[in-house]
């Protein structure tokens, strides 16, 4: 029988290899969160540094690996936060292109199969990363913040199209979820037509379901760029969308107030924050914090004659969720200019994401239990009780959750809009821990974006002009 | 024991199926290309047949370029689709094929930097024999200005893609701002999830 446990053995020394092998993931037995928060560290200014470019380099080297996705679009946020532009543009390409050849990928893969049938004798980091809605989503955003950083303005329109595609698709997928809402609001005898003509073809109802899946600091983000190009009709749809999503929002029933009379409609929103015509926009993005990550819970399964298996399940600790900071922007006087209004909530899509994803799992993990006392049973009878121990040893350090997802996201999204005088202006933006100065050219008529994004309490400032 | 010999099989599999061989090869430049959904050669080379077809053959176009070949000036086509495509591209082909077909002359307006500095040059450097210099000011004005956009339709659910291009090209008499001609082609594309493959 000696040639069984050195079989045991083989199929050991193959899994580790295969981890080991550049072909595999780098996740299966370090947890991804732990390499994240490596890439979350050189977030902290948007200067040039050698450990920038360390980390820049070990994740260019993840390109062909098989969680090639995930590292680039690590990539290409950092990237793109030390404005370079053009590298975070080919690492988001490369995402892009990945996900959509997962569009018309065929039901079953042989090739993924092989990494499945591998997850389940170690953990489901074997299996590819292939990326979620939401993160799909953000690459586009981000790839459309090249473009303008870039100047280039049609490029961006493609990309704020391309976001709008991906927004509708993740809402068709979403369907019955948004008809169960409109029930649901049908039974509690919620009014739906209590919103004034402006506001017509308004869902909030299917609002409240949508923010779960629906970025609406990417509709923000789509409606300020058309808005600024002129395109006021897809601008109007955008706003609208955003505040389906955020309907207590005063921010953008304003923002659809003022579309609606740059329209030629009449209006009876008093503010509608429109520039004078020696005046220019300021719009501000802000990005606050890092997105919260999956933790894990190991779960002992016992088997039928007494020992245990331990299977871990990836969860969000929704116990101890991150606070979100505004930020206030003032000018040179300290008059204040505004304060940001969270408009999404990057931790509730992820959440999302992962409930989505806890029926497949489930399946998994069942299928990884039974695999995995199946090999300490035959490892015991082949090797005794060291040939137990080995393979629980194994069992118990190949179990771990998947917890891989971009991790570089910001937390919140938030915005503000405010119009200056033509000419240098110096804005200072702060929260409550850490503050930034700015000093901005502000042309009449012109649309300034500012992109603040606040990681490890510091303030990286990007200014685009449009 | 059968169990341990799958999980041999399927670890071998892993490896073996990440490490592929590549081939190179020639093929023909006007042969249907279908490997992805998104915008490609066919795609161009039939928006460019169709438009040129519909322009050179339209009866008040025939007849005015029967005893001259107008000047024309060509536009950016503006880019409405979800796609990054290098519209000029397109229109450069279209441009050599009005041009091939002897009834039209355009302008160059990519080129205008370069003929600047190049007449600069004449005139200025020395070098050049005055009396064979290119004078200033006797380039021809463009008559007409060639002009459109292109835009997209995508939709997709979970096993299916549908894709739907329209590309519309206007031609308008600068002088009289009279549109003269417009085209328009065209294209549909569907994929379809199949169920394995490898």
């Amino acid at each position: 029988m000696e040639w069984r446990s050195y079989l045991v053995r083989g199929v050991l020394v193959l899994a580790l290899s295969a981890t080991l092998h550049g072909c595999a993931t780098s996740s299966l037995f370090n947890a991804y969160p732990n390499q994240a928060a490596s890439f979350q560290k050189v977030i902290s200014s948007n200067t040039p540094s050698p450990a920038v470019d360390s980390v820049l380099t070990s994740l260019n080297n993840e390109r062909e690996s098989a969680d090639a996705m995930l590292y680039m679009m690590e990539r290409g946020r950092i990237n793109q936060l030390n404005s370079r532009f053009d590298d975070s543009k080919s690492d988001f390409q490369l995402v892009i292109s990945e996900f959509d050849d997962q569009d018309l990928a065929s039901t079953v893969q042989l090739s993924n199969t092989a990494a499945q049938g591998s997850s389940i004798l170690v953990n489901d980091n074997a299996i590819p990363y292939k990326g979620a809605g939401y993160e799909r989503i953000f690459t586009h955003h981000h790839q459309a913040f090249n473009y303008l950083g870039e100047s280039d303005l049609e490029g961006a329109s493609v990309e704020f199209r391309k976001v709008a595609l991906e927004q509708r698709v993740l809402l068709e997928k979403h369907e019955q979820e948004v008809r169960d809402a409109y029930q649901e609001a049908e039974e509690n005898r919620v009014d739906l037509n209590t919103l004034s003509d402006e506001f017509s073809g308004l869902d909030t109802v299917a609002g409240s379901v949508k923010s779960s899946f629906q970025n609406a600091y990417t509709f923000y983000a789509s409606a300020a760029f058309w808005e600024a190009t002129g395109e006021l009709n897809s601008a109007l749809v955008d706003y609208k969308k955003a505040f389906e999503i955020n309907s207590a929002s005063e921010l953008l029933m304003q923002d659809i107030a003022r579309i609606s009379y740059k329209q030629g409609s009449k209006t009876e929103y008093p503010d509608l924050n429109l520039p004078t015509e020696d005046q220019g926009v300021v719009v501000v993005f802000f990005e606050d914090g890092f997105v919260p990550a999956k933790t894990e819970i190991k779960i002992p399964i016992p088997t039928f004659d007494g020992g245990f298996i331990s299977l871990a399940f990836p969860y969000y600790d929704i116990d101890h969720w991150p606070v979100s900071q505004p930020l206030t922007a003032m000018d040179h006087k300290l008059n204040k200019l505004g304060v940001s209004e969270t408009v999404v909530d990057v931790g509730a899509l992820a959440v999302k994401d992962l409930k989505e994803q806890v029926p497949a799992l489930m399946v998994r993990q069942s299928l990884r239990g039974y695999a995995k006392y199946e090999f300490q049973k035959q490892a015991e009878k082949q090797g005794g009780w060291a040939g137990q121990l080995a393979a629980s040893v194994y069992n118990i350090a190949s179990e771990s959750a998947d917890r891989r997802s971009w991790l570089t996201l910001p937390h919140t999204g938030q915005v503000m809009r405010f119009n200056l005088d033509e000419g240098p202006a110096d804005i200072s933006f702060a929260t409550a821990f850490t503050k930034t100065n700015t000093r901005l050219d502000i042309k009449a008529g012109r649309t300034t974006f500012i992109r603040i994004v606040n990681a490890n309490n510091s303030l990286i400032t990007q200014v685009y002009e449009l | 024991m059968k169990f341990m010999q799958f999980f041999v099989v399927v670890l071998a599999g892993l490896i073996l199926a990440s490490c592929s061989s590549q081939k190179i090869q020639y093929g023909d430049a006007t042969a249907v290309e279908t490997t992805t959904l998104g915008f490609g050669s066919t795609d161009l080379q039939s928006i460019a047949a169709k438009l040129v077809d519909d322009l050179i053959t339209f009866p008040p176009i025939v007849q005015m370029t029967s005893s001259r070949r107008p000047v024309v000036f060509v536009d950016k086509i503006k880019n409405k689709t979800t796609e990054h495509i290098d519209t000029e591209s397109i229109t450069d082909t279209i441009q050599t094929k009005l041009l091939q077909s002897g009834k039209f002359r355009f302008v160059d307006m990519t080129a205008v930097k370069a003929i600047q500095e190049q007449m600069q040059f004449q005139m200025d450097s020395g070098m050049v024999d005055p009396s064979k210099a290119a004078a200033f000011g006797k380039q021809t004005g463009a008559e007409f200005m060639l002009y459109g956009n292109m835009s997209s339709i995508v939709k997709r659910n979970s096993d299916a893609q549908d894709v739907y291009y329209k590309f519309t090209l206007k031609l308008v008499n600068l002088e009289s701002g009279i549109m003269e001609w417009a085209g328009e082609k065209e294209i549909r594309k569907t994929g379809e999830k199949s169920f394995m493959s490898l």
